[in-house]
């Protein structure tokens, strides 16, 4: 059983845990929603990619009126008008092209900004939370025999011991944990472990429920001996 | 000036002609003919002009050399000859007494070549067999055979796409299965480890339930269940004739665009394949490790 000074000191310090699912979760949201994110952006209406949206929306819009009008009237009756029209809609035309240039080279300005933004406020804070309580004791495991004790080491101390091992060896100290009696999980190897069972769940997900049964392909002889022939003599009238 | 006779005629034009090619003349007459560019890359080198041919027996005499001569000289003519069929006709014939000489000189104009003299290296091993030589077994030679190299891309078959499409969706049922079913069981194993009281309940022998009995049964159970994966992905592969890693893998795609020889790791390419087979394994091992780590975590809030 786990020591109740061991659970106290657990749930003292639980908003690393939770501060780190938050980290995972908000992660797998970014990445599920990935295919929304420029829907997002528009209607979002940053400054710069809402202004020229606008603007090209209204120029948009006077081209469709202005080709409707043309549209209606007769190019031989109402000469002067039609080639005023045209020449307007030619206008609007080369000013809606280079509106949507602008468009694009916004939006990408805007992505790489959240690009940015999800650097700054998510990758690197949840690197550091890693680095900073890495060693953080998730759970206890609930015996201690369960695990050699090199791969309980690494439970409770993260990938460092193993980089350490070495030097442990040359100092002559034991290879086990400073502790037999109980084997922690740190938080680095939790989320590693969590972030892997995720994906494996994912995997699972889409290839057992997500993914369509693909039909076994006629081999070349099979698709030689299919006949083609009339086998009735019915004939359909329209 | 008399008049020559028609033997007269025909010797000096014979010996204008040997003495022609004696200079030479033997390859530009030849480029001529077959309408041969200078800067091609085509071969159009006269075995003629080498002084091997004319050379390749040891006697000085000059008789024995009106004799080479005389034998160059129908060499030329058959090889006109040749030249001048259509290609249906196949290989052009050649004189047994050139042949002779060719081979019982010390440096035949033949060995200068070495594509033909493996070619021929091949012919001679595969008759020696019985067998007729096939174009796999000459890309496998040429790829160095019997050094235990692996195979390269040029001995597997191109696979249909309609097929490897399939093939993927039965790899990936299958490997999802077999996590799933993995998962389980693991899921169940550990919750009777961790859970004293419904182990006892289900009055199991006392070394699967012993905490320190877990890691030797988790590793023997990965190795069980590896096992059966491998078989039934084997059984796939051989029923589609398709190799998964070769036609999925990037990185084994990549290897097999190296060469077969000329660098200093010895059959790197299989080294790399049984390396990423390898990885293949661990990184399911590593699964299950981590699957096993967050059940555990979760029994102990139970």
């Amino acid at each position: 059983m786990v020591p109740l000074a061991g659970k106290v000191a657990m749930l003292s310090e639980n908003w690393v845990v939770y501060v780190s699912l938050l980290f995972v979760v908000l992660n797998k949201v970014l990445q599920y929603t990935s295919g929304y994110h420029e829907k997002l952006s528009s209607y979002l209406g940053l400054p710069n990619v809402g202004g020229v949206g606008r603007k090209y929306r209204t120029t948009l819009l006077e081209y469709q009126k202005l080709s409707s009008v043309n549209r209606s009237i007769s190019a031989q009756d109402d000469y002067a008008r039609w080639t005023k029209n045209n020449r307007k809609l030619n206008q609007l035309e080369k000013e809606l092209q280079g509106l949507k240039e602008e468009l694009s080279k916004q939006s990408a300005r805007n992505r790489k900004l959240l690009g940015k933004l999800r650097l700054v406020s998510l990758t690197l804070p949840f690197l550091g939370l890693k680095l900073w309580k890495g060693k953080h004791v998730v759970y206890f495991l609930p015996r201690a025999e369960l695990f050699p004790k090199f791969v309980s080491g690494v439970w409770s101390q993260g990938w460092f011991y193993v980089a350490l091992l070495p030097l442990r060896l040359l100092k002559r100290q034991s290879v086990g944990t400073a502790s037999t009696t109980e084997v922690g999980v740190s938080l680095g190897i939790w989320l590693w472990a969590l972030q892997r069972v995720i994906d494996t769940v994912e995997l699972l997900i889409k290839q057992l429920v997500l993914t369509p049964v693909v039909a076994p392909p006629l081999s070349s002889g099979a698709e030689q001996n299919v006949k083609h022939e009339i086998t009735s003599d019915r004939i359909d009238l329209d | 000036m008399s008049e020559l006779s028609d033997a007269e005629k025909r010797r000096l034009l014979r010996e204008r002609r040997q003495k022609k090619f004696g200079n030479g003349g033997a390859s530009s007459r030849l480029n001529k003919i077959t309408g041969q560019v200078p800067d091609s890359q085509l071969d159009t080198s006269s075995p003629l002009d080498s002084p091997s041919s004319a050379e390749a027996s040891e006697t000085p005499v000059s008789s024995e050399r009106a004799v080479g001569n005389t034998a160059s000289t129908l060499e030329m003519d058959e090889l006109i000859a040749s030249v001048s069929k259509p290609p249906s006709s196949g290989m052009p014939p050649r004189s047994q007494g050139t042949r002779s000489v060719r081979e019982d000189g010390s440096k035949s104009p033949q060995s200068a070549d070495p594509q033909l003299d493996l070619f021929k290296r091949l012919m001679g091993s595969q008759q020696s067999d019985g067998s007729e030589p096939d174009l796999m077994s000459i890309f496998q030679s040429m790829n160095g055979d019997g050094d235990g190299e692996t195979p390269t891309p040029f001995e597997t078959e191109p696979v249909d796409q309609r097929m490897l499409d399939y093939h993927n969706f039965l790899v990936n049922r299958l490997k999802a299965w077999s996590i799933l079913l993995k998962w389980l069981i693991l899921s169940l194993y550990v919750y009777l480890i961790t859970k004293e009281s419904a182990s006892h309940n289900l009055s199991l022998p006392q070394w699967l339930i012993e905490p320190s009995s877990f890691f030797p049964v988790f590793v023997g159970f990965e190795i069980v269940a590896t096992s059966i994966y491998y078989q039934r992905l084997q059984s796939i592969e051989k029923s589609n004739n398709v190799d998964t890693l070769r036609n999925n893998s990037k990185i084994a795609k990549l290897v097999s665009l190296l060469p077969a020889q000329g660098h200093p790791i010895a059959n790197l390419k299989g080294k790399i394949l049984m390396a990423l087979q390898y990885w293949d394994v661990l990184s399911m091992l590593i699964t299950d490790v981590c699957f096993v780590l967050i059940a555990m975590g979760v029994c102990s809030y139970l």
